[in-house]
């Protein structure tokens, strides 16, 4: 193993351990995701679209929010910590390279990620009757696209963090108001058009769009609108896609997230702190 | 000679000096915190770094370190210039910051194993934990340590990788006499080595037990250096004598201890500042047998490197260089 390897595996093994060491925050950041995954498909039933079970709709939003929990949140939050102990001053003045400390701890999220999203996959699958993804190739490639997205996402909000205190309440904020704009606990097409807008601009409706159309092979950017057969209202149908066309169907949202992740790479790169604020 | 050397050192004679600054200046805003420094620091050599808080020092060391850009000014470390931040200077010196953190639940051994992998030629971590009296805490989690062995862990964290250059801040703030006195071996052991070493410290009995040189910084500025048995000499002031006068005797009575001399009277207490002490003792002395008094209290102070250093500090600001 070259040096610079072994550097990195043992920079994972740390930040995995130290993760799971806390337990309460890592119960708390792991269980989440799958509590209210149980939670929502206990309350809620009936179809999101004709012959689509609410909960098949809904556990692939959740996977989204696994993916973002583990990334956005979770770097976030123990950067500004590790930032205002003083542990990433340390770490400056070793001769650990910062692409190697950063990859670690990206890699420490991809670990969390993959056991989320087998675990949402077991759960739905076991308990919700949510068949394994329809399309392998898109489902990874969104939740890879996800991942890198929202791992850059999360090192450059701790930018706008002044201090780990507020940390934990303005990482949760943003991300909870997107959870209920991007349509993770309600069809996105009934929500008003102001969280619709919201949603929009933000990338964590497309991953879900992405991983619907990877794991459900039904495309909710593109819904035909028809008569509710059950009432007055309208329900939104979704276009069916498979192969390659799972990917193609979702050029704006893929789009959309590069974007983020070059603004937010950008902002990480330009305006990373490494000390607290002083003074 | 090692590698790296060379490069934008040539020309100053003193390629071989760990650390080269010149014209070192740093500003905050309007506040100039480093108003223009030159120093070397020769291989082997241990420099103690002081001055009062707000003086400038710990800005001065971290430009060194490599955490902050000056405004103007070179500045050299093994050769290099370490706002620029390369991952082989960082690899051949040490830093033990004056504050600085640690995942809180990795061991002890965890914490040391994983910063050794970060340098080419580390220390063994049973070595380095010996080395620091820490190897009975090797499984505890580095949160539960106490204050003393977290700073001791923080010694085996900066000389894990064998510096060749080694920046302590304030190592031993924090230690009951019995451990700083075992840090102050283990950092002669490193001088002894090899390592030079740049020190900031409050305490002047540090400076005094491990530093060849002592500078001494005030309002970003050198104020003085020298060994410290020079800064004692030529800022410490005068030996004193002293003693209690016997009871019933009034002062007037002492005899006349040559040209020069103060005699200082408060109460009792007599202090006798003399350019030739030796002299004005053997007047004392012969003065008081011949008239049967023994003197209490009777001491010969030499200045401490501490009345020194106050004596440094507390003169009146320096003039701004230009």
């Amino acid at each position: 193993m070259k040096p610079s390897t072994a550097v990195l595996v043992s920079q994972i093994r740390l930040e995995q351990k130290s993760f799971w060491r806390n337990r309460q925050a890592a119960a708390f950041s792991f269980l989440m995701p799958l509590l209210l995954l149980v939670m929502f498909a206990a309350i809620f039933d009936g179809d999101v679209a004709p012959g689509l079970d609410f909960r098949r709709y809904f556990v692939a939003g959740m996977l989204g929010v696994s993916i973002m929990s583990a990334t956005y949140t979770n770097l976030a939050i123990t950067l500004s910590f590790h930032r205002d102990l003083l542990i990433l001053k340390r770490l400056r003045g070793t001769p650990l390279s910062t692409s190697a400390l950063f990859a670690a701890k990206a890699a420490s999220s991809v670990v969390l990620v993959v056991i989320q999203t087998i675990l949402v996959l077991v759960v739905g699958r076991l308990f919700y009757d949510v068949a394994f993804p329809a399309n392998w190739l898109a489902f990874v490639f969104f939740v890879v696209l996800g991942v890198v997205v929202f791992v850059s996402v999360g090192i450059a909000f701790t930018v706008f963090i002044p201090n780990a205190d507020s940390a934990p309440a303005m990482v949760q904020m943003p991300f909870l108001v997107l959870q209920f704009a991007s349509g993770v606990f309600f069809s996105y097409h009934e929500t008003p058009a102001v969280l619709r807008w919201i949603a929009n601009v933000f990338p964590l409706r497309w991953l879900l769009e992405g991983l619907r159309a990877g794991y459900l092979g039904l495309d909710f950017v593109h819904v035909t609108k028809a008569p509710d057969p059950d009432g007055a209202g309208s329900v939104f149908i979704p276009d069916t896609v498979s192969g390659f066309g799972a990917i193609t169907s979702q050029w704006l949202g893929i789009l959309i997230m590069l974007a983020w992740f070059a603004a937010s790479g950008w902002v990480a790169l330009r305006h990373f702190r490494w000390e607290k604020r002083t003074g | 000679m090692a590698t790296g050397f060379g490069i934008g050192a040539a020309g100053d004679g003193d390629d071989d000096a760990p650390i080269v600054v010149e014209g070192l200046r740093k500003s905050y805003g309007d506040h100039e915190a480093v108003r223009g420094i030159d120093l070397t620091v020769r291989r082997g050599e241990v420099v103690a770094f002081l001055g009062p808080n707000g003086a400038g020092k710990t800005t001065t060391v971290e430009i060194l370190e490599g955490y902050r850009q000056p405004s103007a000014g070179r500045v050299r470390v093994l050769g290099f210039d370490p706002a620029s931040r390369q991952p082989e200077l960082r690899s051949r010196i040490g830093i033990v910051l004056q504050e600085s953190g640690l995942i809180p639940y990795l061991t002890v051994r965890e914490t040391v194993d994983a910063f050794g992998r970060m340098y080419p030629n580390p220390l063994d971590t049973d070595d380095a934990l010996a080395r620091v009296g820490l190897e009975y805490r090797s499984k505890v989690l580095v949160k539960d340590l106490s204050g003393g062995e977290s700073r001791r862990l923080d010694l085996a964290l900066g000389t894990i990788g064998r510096p060749e250059l080694l920046f302590l801040d304030e190592p031993t703030t924090g230690f009951d006499p019995a451990a700083r006195r075992s840090a102050w071996s283990l950092i002669r052991g490193l001088v002894d080595d090899g390592t030079t070493v740049f020190l900031t410290t409050h305490y002047l009995e540090e400076a005094r037990a491990l530093a060849d040189r002592v500078i001494v910084i005030s309002q970003g500025l050198i104020v003085a250096q020298g060994s410290p048995d020079e800064l004692q000499a030529q800022f410490g002031g005068r030996a004193r004598i002293r003693f209690l006068m016997p009871v019933n005797l009034s002062a007037r009575l002492l005899p006349q201890f040559g040209p020069m001399t103060e005699v200082l009277i408060g109460d009792r207490h007599v202090e006798i500042v003399s350019p030739q002490v030796t002299r004005a003792l053997h007047i004392l002395a012969g003065w008081a047998v011949g008239r049967g008094h023994e003197l209490e209290g009777l001491s010969v102070d030499r200045p401490t490197l501490e009345d020194a250093y106050l004596a440094i500090v507390g003169a009146d600001p320096p003039a701004e260089s230009s």
